[in-house]
């Protein structure tokens, strides 16, 4: 599963990590966000399996 | 810190007296008379000694600091660049065996200084490095031993078992900024594979705990450079160019940081294997 942010402004991937466990995600999710944060970019925080990641970084 | 001293009666029968029945007392007055001293000793033991242990704390101190009687046993933290004092081994309420540990847990230099003719490891102070700290014991002859502990170099030779993660990731390199990578610890060795999707312009590289690092390039169709100073290099070909340093590793996340030459695009899907042991 991914942790994956999408960009508001144009509604791509911004950023994304991967996670093993599920208590990974808190952590991984906080970081994405600060990331945005710090770029001045503001996202929408998402879940998604691999097939769902590949096609949105493909589109 | 001096433990507060048991004051259990001890001389319960004998404040009675002879026979019970003179000090006028019935059987049971008597037996309750009895066993206070048994449960005073059980409640000392249980209860007020116990938890006199287990509350010692440390002595944080900020400033120049003199050694008292009562740090015996007990561990003087110091912040700053700052001088502990052992005041003479014959000075009332030290002497042989006494003994007190000094930890530096600030960023500054601490001087552990013996007083007067009294040495410590020999000399007339010694210096305790930022994360270092000891334990210093006296003896007869004015001499405070040194009981030393290098985390350091306990950190540095250890021989545990080594631990991997492998994680991915995806950044927009049309983005400079920071890009934080969760790891469950603090990575030892990074190697870091980069491609932007759907091409080959990729890069392979690695990073150690100290940030050194250095990065391979690829640019189809044969095209090979590389860096020296980041963990990743992306170039597009038509002279957009994108690197990837890592600034800093910690117990939990490495940081990327991302700079751009002109006006990259495309997403930078990251590969990385993270080591430590």
């Amino acid at each position: 599963m991914n942790i994956v942010a999408i960009n508001q402004s144009t509604n791509k991937v911004f950023e994304s990590q991967s996670y093993q466990e599920t208590d990974e995600k808190e952590a991984i999710t906080a970081a994405i966000t600060a990331d945005a944060e710090s770029s001045g970019i503001e996202v929408e925080i998402s879940e998604m399996t691999d097939e769902e990641f590949q096609a949105a970084i493909s589109g | 810190m001096t433990l507060t001293k048991c004051s259990v009666t001890t001389d319960v029968i004998g404040s009675i007296g002879t026979t019970v029945q003179e000090r006028g007392m019935t059987t049971q007055e008597f037996k309750d008379a009895f066993d206070q001293m048994p449960e005073g000793i059980k409640t000392y033991l249980n209860d007020t000694l116990t938890v006199e242990i287990d509350k010692r704390s440390l002595n944080a101190k900020t400033d120049n600091y003199t050694v008292v009687a009562d740090d015996l046993n007990e561990t003087i933290t110091m912040t700053g660049t700052k001088t502990v004092t052992l005041p003479l081994i014959t000075t009332t309420g030290f002497g042989a065996g006494f003994r007190c540990r000094i930890s530096n847990v600030g960023t500054g230099t601490v001087t552990v200084a013996a007083t007067s003719t009294d040495t410590i490891a020999g000399a007339a102070s010694v210096s305790l490095a930022p994360k270092k700290s000891i334990e210093v014991v006296a003896d007869a002859a004015g001499v405070w031993a040194v009981l030393g502990f290098d985390f350091t170099e306990l950190i540095s030779t250890h021989t545990g078992k080594a631990v991997s993660r492998n994680t991915g990731g995806t950044r927009d390199i049309s983005v400079a900024g920071t890009q934080t990578i969760a790891l469950p610890f603090r990575a030892k060795n990074i190697r870091i594979n980069v491609e932007i999707n759907g091409t080959q312009k990729a890069s392979w590289g690695s990073c150690d705990a100290d940030l050194n690092q250095s990065c391979m390039m690829m640019l189809p169709p044969g095209n090979i450079s590389g860096s020296g100073s980041s963990a990743i290099l992306l170039n597009d070909g038509a002279g957009n160019q994108v690197t990837g340093t890592i600034t800093a590793i910690d117990d939990t996340s490495i940081t990327i940081t991302w700079a751009k030459t002109g006006s990259p695009t495309g997403t930078a899907v990251l590969f990385i294997n993270a080591t430590t042991h």
